[in-house]
């Protein structure tokens, strides 16, 4: 093999491994669409905790399975103290967090930012791993109202 | 020149270019200036919704957009005063009307001093997202009438989706 082919196929697997690892990073910072969820309809619920909700993101889990971190941003309305939480993988409702109860006559809305963090053992898999919400209105049933939300998962680096 | 140093240089020469495209890789993943916004001190917003509350953010989408997650904090919330109470908080996309992206009322039940509130809102490629510089100006007002806001501090941001 002469010289100039030496260099030529050095060169090219150099190449090579340049657009892998271009390709990696890339990968790395990446947040695919199915990891966020944007609800433009008011959803009244109507159940004592804890039920699921129709409120689904999807995370992919590299084979070391990493916490993730889920965030609900929402308006709502309750006429009673209320739950939210979220299942992984269709799991029981887990790490519920209390939203105190509004509903004045005028219908306005009051506002809430949760956010869990998920860990491995609390039922997350290599692969594809489902996050739903979930929770309940008092120990009975009451109205809880969630007005326009996003949930969004995402994987810890 | 023996074989085994051409070997070594070609190699090294390789080494170099993978770490010089890492380091260009993740500083284009860095967060740029324009994308962040924190105004501190006392703010205060008096409008009925649903106008400009002008704070800008940009974010540069590549050619093929993408969703963006813009986050909406606000500090501590002073006071909130009007004949009608509620404030709505949005973003202009682009310049274009004023549009709730996620939850919109900013708390104001209490009279006395509440905590931080976050909001998270999802902006999406067909909410008229383009190719280049896009820009998130934030928006609202009064939900039933003309009303005024005073908080200690706002921060915006915005996190690419690609």
């Amino acid at each position: 093999m002469s010289i100039g082919s030496k260099i030529t196929k050095r060169l090219v697997s150099g190449i090579a491994t340049v657009c892998v690892v271009v390709g990696m990073v890339s990968s790395a910072f990446a947040v695919p669409p199915n990891e966020i969820l944007r609800i433009e309809t008011n959803q009244t619920f109507t159940n004592a905790c804890c039920v699921f909700w129709p409120e689904t993101v999807t995370v992919t889990e590299p084979k070391a399975v990493v916490p993730i971190t889920v965030t609900l941003s929402t308006d709502y309305r309750s006429d009673l103290d209320a739950v939210i939480g979220i299942s992984v993988n269709n799991h029981p409702c887990m790490t519920e967090q209390l939203v105190i109860h509004f509903a004045p006559s005028d219908g306005a809305f009051h506002s809430e930012n949760l956010e869990w963090v998920v860990l491995p053992s609390d039922g997350l898999i290599k692969g594809n791993n489902t996050i739903t919400l979930c929770g309940g209105v008092g120990f009975n049933g009451g109205n809880l109202t969630l007005g326009f939300n996003t949930l969004a998962a995402r994987i810890s680096k | 020149m023996s074989r085994i140093s051409q070997f070594v240089r070609s190699q090294s020469i390789c080494l170099a270019i993978v770490c010089l495209v890492i380091g260009c890789a993740a500083s284009a993943f860095a967060v740029p200036p324009e994308e962040t916004l924190h105004v501190s001190g006392q703010i205060t917003f008096n409008a009925q919704c649903c106008v400009s509350l002008d704070r800008t953010i940009a974010a540069t989408e590549p050619e093929k957009p993408v969703p963006v997650v813009v986050t909406f904090e606000v500090g501590r919330i002073i006071s909130e005063g009007g004949v009608h109470r509620g404030f709505l908080s949005g973003l202009m996309v682009n310049g274009g009307p004023c549009t709730f992206y996620g939850p919109a009322y900013v708390p104001t039940i209490l009279e006395t001093v509440v905590d931080n509130r976050t909001f998270q809102w999802v902006v999406l490629p067909s909410d008229g997202l383009r190719p280049g510089t896009n820009t998130f100006t934030l928006c609202g007002g009064g939900a039933f009438g003309s009303t005024s806001l005073t908080v200690a501090s706002i921060t915006m941001s915005a996190r690419l989706s690609n």
